[in-house]
């Protein structure tokens, strides 16, 4: 069972970067019409999401933000021991992106640089892994996490176009004695088909037929380079994983529900969030929703509701957190720990 | 909690905000308004609150009828 608490890796600062063009509901009106348009809102709950250029890659956010981090912690880049790049939207099949990276961010070359190959539960494997080798030796990891899934969405899929935006992150964290982390992580391998892009990579390579919109099952309208997201099954999972989830990290870190501070979830959609936070009766004030202005943005969700919400708290005082990912894999992982005070710049908005 | 057919159908009205009256057992689902993706999701969420039960998403694809809804429940909808 992948319960555990990690000493040492002490988190030091979050920094987030979005594209600085948005779409709305002006958008999604003139694709779906007005009425499908206010159902499609009251669901996810998005009313604006950052969408960028299309040769904009998560990677460009995540190096922006990692920048703003490194000179606001006043961090030498050659003192950084490892990166990792949490993404399911690369720059390339390969090289790694987090190889990429680590040549523009003038890292030292006794860096090790690897990818992460997660969404929506990514951020916490991130901070996982990181805690991980943190208590392997290393003393300063640069934890980035990403992604561009509107460039994989179809333009009239409307159960995946309302929702997603473009967001990148960097986490700081340094060895430190007296930090302790929790985690709890799982896997649902049966139901990888619920949310998948099914063809582009090696089961399917990319070629004219995968290119070809058609009419999918649910009716929407996209190609097999396409996302397609089974939202029922998705929620069904959803409901049937975390709450048990959220018990485990409990239990693991032997917090009380009461004296957590802050739920912060993976900004899935907020008819999920509301549903989730009723069902596990945890008090609306403390579950934080970055969606309303960035969308589902998978593995940067979690750190930049952290930004976007709890920048004033968390930057100024140790606050008790207990952070959970779900969704494609199927993946879910939960941390918690006392966090902050916390560098944390205000978000980038990018050209 | 709901324990009754009647009480299952004027929650299902309720949830399609459809007027009762458009909401019988032997609707079919293709043809009721409302009853669409999100629809599903609202309904999965109302099984789980309202009658604790989990549905799968391949059973819900399977029902037809309103009627074949009601046979997910066959302990919780008594009468």
């Amino acid at each position: 069972m992948a319960d555990v608490s990690i000493v040492g890796a002490g988190i030091r600062g979050v920094a987030s970067a979005v594209p600085q063009r948005t779409e709305g509901l002006a958008e999604l009106a003139a694709a779906f019409g007005d009425a499908d348009t206010r159902k499609l809102l009251a669901n996810t709950g998005v009313q604006t999401r950052h969408v960028g250029r299309p040769d904009q890659c998560a990677s460009d956010l995540g190096c922006a933000a990692a920048q703003t981090l490194l000179q606001e912690l006043h961090w030498d880049p050659a003192s950084v021991d490892a990166l990792l790049f949490v993404s399911q939207t690369f720059d390339y099949l390969l090289p790694a992106t987090s190889c990429c990276l680590h040549g523009r961010l003038g890292l030292s070359k006794n860096c090790a640089a690897f990818d992460v190959g997660l969404g929506c539960s990514g951020y916490v494997y991130g901070l996982w892994i990181a805690a991980s080798l943190m208590k392997s030796g290393l003393k300063r990891i640069l934890l980035l996490a990403g992604d561009t899934i509107p460039k994989a969405v179809a333009a009239l899929d409307r159960s995946a176009k309302p929702l997603f935006g473009e967001a990148g992150t960097a986490t700081a964290l340094e060895a430190d004695p007296e930090a302790l982390l929790h985690f709890s992580l799982g896997t649902d391998g049966p139901g990888w088909p619920h949310l998948i892009i099914p063809a582009g990579a090696f089961r399917k390579r990319p070629d004219a037929e995968t290119r070809m919109p058609m009419q999918a099952q649910d009716g929407n309208i996209r190609s097999a380079e396409d996302l397609s997201m089974n939202g029922a099954e998705i929620f069904t999972f959803t409901i049937r994983e975390v709450p048990p989830l959220l018990n485990r990290i409990l239990a693991q870190s032997g917090f009380k529900r009461e004296e957590v501070d802050y739920f912060v979830f993976h900004q899935a959609n907020k008819f999920m969030l509301d549903y989730l936070a009723k069902r596990m009766a945890l008090p609306s004030q403390k579950v934080p929703l970055s969606l309303g202005e960035f969308g589902n943005t998978s593995s940067a969700s979690i750190p930049l509701t952290l930004q976007h919400c709890l920048r004033s708290e968390l930057s100024q005082k140790p606050t008790k957190l207990v952070m959970a990912g779900f969704g494609v894999g199927l993946s879910w992982g939960a941390a918690a720990g006392v966090v902050g005070p916390l560098c944390l710049p205000e978000i980038q908005y990018l050209a | 909690m709901i324990t009754t057919r009647s009480a299952f159908l004027a929650s299902l009205a309720e949830m399609l905000e459809l007027d009762p009256s458009q909401v019988t057992e032997t609707s079919l689902l293709k043809d009721l308004p409302n009853w669409d993706s999100m629809a599903i999701v609202s309904f999965i969420a109302l099984a789980d609150s309202e009658l604790n039960t989990l549905v799968r998403a391949s059973e819900l694809v399977k029902c037809q009828t309103v009627a074949d809804l009601i046979k997910l429940f066959p302990a919780q909808l008594v009468g």
